[in-house]
């Protein structure tokens, strides 16, 4: 038998390194446009270019001076921050009955749900514009809001029902033959077990809304000016490198919120215990 | 406290001229004066801002600018029938201009209003009362004096061999790419009714092709990177990306440069008279100077502008550069512009 | 260990009618949740789009509804030839970014707090930086003189350039990138709640690590991976500005014929009737998916 131990730690061996190698690979090819970017932000030069021409932080100076980049930053923040609020709570609720319940066309409902990600978003830009238009509803930021909601609801639902779909339902009727009442189980049980699932499409969510340039090309009132439409009038027609810049402060901002979740789940931890 | 009676007695002053401001009706209406136009972004942008936005913002009227491609906006009007508009003067090129007046999203202008329209050069003026041109841009050959010992003369020089794998090219989605088609059609003997010879043209320089770009913002991209060196291109955007330090030259061909024009219309639903206001402004001559220099580069449609004399030849602004000057049939382009763009996506393939 | 999951018993294990009336009235309750969302999108999506879609039905002297542009664009072989590039193309970068995604996802779940925050960064940073400004990053990797025709012709691999920009085989890179992180978390998500032990067990027992890998870990892992696949072929298929900016003026994919039929001709009824077909034949691929991935749900009948 020493042969196929042998050959068997050989196997394990080679699965690890496979692993290792696209798991690497992976990570490198997630990271590299982004880091190009970041580093071409802080070029010398008059353009975008990679490897930067001398190194400098005026691109980033002259961002500081752009008041109408910081204005719709803050916009998208306040309309990705809404949006991905109200397609959490419409679309933690529609998961459960996708998954658990058993009615006439449930897997079309699941199919149609799907359909806001599948369609071009200038599409739907096109036929809510027409819409908010013939209904005489003026632009306005809930009006943005609410557009922004049907386009990112499915990644909420896609990733809550998928943790659903997981979750041992013995669990729930563990914790109901233990006398737990039906919201008890739900925040005792089934909610912490779907946390991550529902954060997924939360996240998922709010980046879509807040990089969407299509739809809010359309939805937006003239004083409604959102990231992506700034950045797209910085890009169109002369590359600033100013843009480059904000995709730099956006990895760091990004740097800064996921060590802050890792310490404040670290903390909730620490307190449950 | 002495300082303290100042204050007070400086919120009494302003407070009373305000109430004073606002008994005078003609003052108190300019308070609520609000206009919203469309820009391409960029340079078009700062170029707008400071010709057109500010002078009238110094005569009270407020103007905000959002950034808006000419056939993304056009589309924007039409969906939004029956509702306000997005914009009150639209900022469009020839093609969406043609067609979006065909849609009948634009108001026929009373031309007696803007009295400047009259100083508009006869060859750029609209043959119906639906816009004022507000600027002209050439397309001719933007090249990388750099990497390129062969300065282009004609459209023909293309076809050199020295050019091969150097060149890059529009689709006919953009404006560009259509009137790139048209050149290359004259060139070999067509025009707007038989684009035939342009698609022959076309196919015959595809050995030589680098890239096709669907979005023309794309090219300057490629050009700034070495990874085109050689592309049909407009004036202005030429020159934008010369004057970073490129090594990028534009080339007036010695057929002529192609006009496209870029037009300023009123949309329906707008606030007429302060549009109005804003297309007579943007033809007012100091408007234009500004414009056809940094960072627009975008040639004056009216007689009398100088431009930089580094800007000479490239910037059309003289009757003499006008003469050189080729227009197109932008309302039978329209006709056959579906037709060739769907042509172009089957055959032209690199 | 080998045999598939089993799908999940049609009957709860309780017995007695009262047991099963109280199921009922939970299902009852269950199916209401589905409405917000529902009625959300039926205002808010369907009836606009109906709106756009009118146009499909409508020509310019046909009196009623018509069905001539559906004629049209579904005998024309370039559309479908398009329609099938499209959906070739997004099923190829969902299973690039499968392949990739799923022994990260799989790492991730072993290793400790700082590679996990790590990995969890390195995710999100493709979903950062607006596509627009992503294409530049492609510019500079896939060029003729880019990052990796640098390295390929620097350690001999090539004589010349490679050509990857304005290819289909950059649009693949560059798409597969942006959809790896809607496969990495929901995959991440499936096997942090699998139960590492399961695996354990079967190496226990005398499976290769990698046979334990495949015939525990994948198909246990089945909903995170119907989910993400589901997502990242959604958002290709949609994908509009990485297939314009990579791929340059080529080639097309349904969403660049949609452009320009809606924006730069102005023709809407060609363009919500390309829509509409869009739509139609990829909601058939993902509720094949769907359908696919439910025989793998949890199923207590076969732990």
């Amino acid at each position: 038998m020493p042969a196929g131990r042998l050959g068997g730690r050989v196997g394990h061996v080679t699965f690890w390194v496979a692993i290792w190698t696209l798991a690497l690979g992976g990570l490198l090819y997630l990271l590299l446009p982004t880091l190009i970017i970041v580093v071409a932000s802080f070029t010398a030069g008059e353009y975008i270019t990679f490897p930067p021409q001398g190194l400098s932080l005026r691109w980033f100076t002259r961002l500081m001076a752009l008041a109408e980049v910081r204005v719709s930053a803050w916009r998208s923040l306040i309309v990705a921050t809404a949006a991905t609020a109200v397609a959490v709570v419409l679309g933690v609720a529609a998961a459960f009955p996708l998954v658990r319940g058993r009615f006439a066309g449930r897997e079309a409902l699941n199919a149609f749900l799907m359909s806001p990600l599948i369609l071009p978003s200038l599409v739907y830009g096109l036929a809510a514009l027409m819409f908010v238009s013939a209904i005489g509803l003026p632009l306005s930021v809930p009006v943005l809001v609410l557009s922004h909601v049907a386009i990112i609801v499915p990644y909420v639902i896609r990733t809550t029902a998928a943790s659903l779909a997981l979750l041992d339902p013995h669990l729930e009727e563990a914790a109901r033959s233990l006398g737990a009442n039906a919201w008890k189980t739900f925040l005792r049980v089934i909610l912490p077990n779907l946390l991550p699932g529902i954060a997924t499409g939360a996240a998922f969510a709010f980046i879509s809304s807040f990089d969407n340039l299509t739809v809010s090309l359309f939805l937006a009132g003239p004083r409604v000016e959102t990231l992506p439409i700034r950045l797209f009038a910085m890009i169109n027609f002369d590359f600033d490198p100013a843009a480059a810049a904000i995709s730099a402060v956006l990895v760091l901002i990004t740097f800064a919120v996921v060590l802050l979740a890792h310490w404040a789940v670290g903390l909730t931890r620490v307190i449950r215990l | 406290m002495p300082t303290r009676r100042i204050s007070r007695r400086e919120v009494l002053v302003g407070g009373t001229a305000v109430a004073l401001a606002a008994a005078v009706p003609g003052r108190a209406a300019a308070q609520a004066k609000e206009l919203v136009a469309n820009t391409y972004g960029g340079g078009w942008e700062a170029g707008h801002r400071a010709a057109i936005a500010q002078p009238l913002e110094k005569r009270g009227i407020k103007v905000t600018l959002v950034s808006m491609l000419a056939a993304e906006l056009v589309a924007r009007t039409k969906a939004s029938a029956g509702g306000r508009p997005p914009v009150d003067v639209a900022l469009v090129d020839d093609g969406p201009f043609l067609l979006a007046v065909k849609e009948g999203v634009f108001q026929q202008l009373p031309m007696d209003r803007i009295p400047n329209a009259r100083r508009v050069y006869a060859k750029y003026r609209a043959k119906e009362p639906f816009g004022v041109p507000i600027g002209a841009s050439q397309i001719g050959i933007a090249y990388n004096a750099r990497t390129l010992k062969t300065r282009p003369e004609s459209w023909a020089d293309l076809w050199k061999p020295e050019y091969k794998g150097h060149i890059g090219l529009s689709t006919p989605a953009s404006t560009l790419g259509t009137v790139t088609l048209l050149s290359f059609a004259r060139l070999r003997g067509g025009h707007e009714g038989n684009v035939e010879p342009g698609f022959e043209a076309v196919k015959s320089l595809l050995p030589s092709v680098s890239s096709i770009q669907a979005v023309p913002a794309n090219l300057r991209t490629l050009l700034e990177r070495g990874e085109i060196n050689i592309a049909p291109m407009w004036h202005h955007d030429t020159t934008i990306v010369k004057m970073k330090g490129t090594g990028v030259e534009f080339v007036l061909p010695k057929e002529g440069g192609i006009a496209g024009l870029a037009w300023l219309a009123i949309t329906k639903g707008a606030n007429t008279d302060l549009a109005l206001e804003y297309l007579n402004q943007g033809l007012e001559p100091d408007s234009q100077k500004l414009m056809a220099g940094a960072p627009s580069y975008i040639g004056p449609v009216i007689e009398g502008i100088e431009v930089a004399p580094e800007l000479r030849g490239i910037v059309p602004a003289t009757p003499a550069d006008l003469e050189r000057l080729k227009t197109l049939d932008w309302p039978k382009i329209n006709e056959q512009r579906a037709e060739w763009i769907a042509r172009w996506n089957r055959e032209i393939k690199v | 260990m080998d045999r598939p999951l089993e799908p999940r018993d049609q009957s709860l294990s309780t017995s007695g009618a009262r047991a099963r009336r109280a199921v009922w009235s939970r299902q009852l309750r269950l199916w209401q949740l589905v409405l917000p969302a529902t009625l959300f999108l039926v205002v808010y999506f369907v009836v606009p789009l109906g709106m756009l879609f009118y146009f499909s039905v409508r020509a310019p002297g046909v009196s009623g509804v018509t069905l001539v542009h559906f004629r049209k664009l579904l005998t024309d072989t370039f559309f479908l030839q398009t329609l099938g590039l499209s959906v070739r193309l997004s099923l190829e970068v969902t299973a690039v970014a499968l392949v990739l995604g799923f022994p990260l996802a799989y790492l991730y779940t072993r290793l400790g707090p700082v590679w996990r925050l790590a990995i969890l960064f390195v995710t999100l940073l493709p979903l950062l930086t607006s596509a627009v400004v992503r294409s530049f990053a492609w510019i500079v990797i896939l060029g003729k003189h880019g990052l990796i025709n640098t390295v390929f012709i620097g350690t001999g691999l090539t004589d010349g350039p490679v050509k990857l920009l304005f290819t289909l085989d950059g649009v693949r890179i560059a798409l597969a990138q942006v959809q790896l992180p809607f496969m990495l978390l929901p995959l991440i998500n499936a096997m942090e709640q699998l139960d590492p032990s399961l695996e354990h067990a079967a190496v226990s027992l005398g499976a290769s690590q990698a046979r334990a890998f495949f015939k525990v870990t994948v198909p246990l892992s089945a909903p995170g991976v119907v989910a993400g696949a589901i997502l990242s072929f959604a958002l290709t298929i949609s994908a509009f500005i990485t297939p314009v900016m990579v791929g340059g003026g080529s080639f097309n994919v349904m969403p660049t014929l949609i452009y320009q039929s809606a924006i730069v001709t102005l023709d809407w009824s060609t363009a919500s009737t390309t829509a509409l077909i869009l739509l139609v034949v990829a909601l058939a691929v993902v509720w094949g998916g769907m359908t696919l991935g439910r025989r793998f749900r949890y199923g207590p009948g076969s732990a």
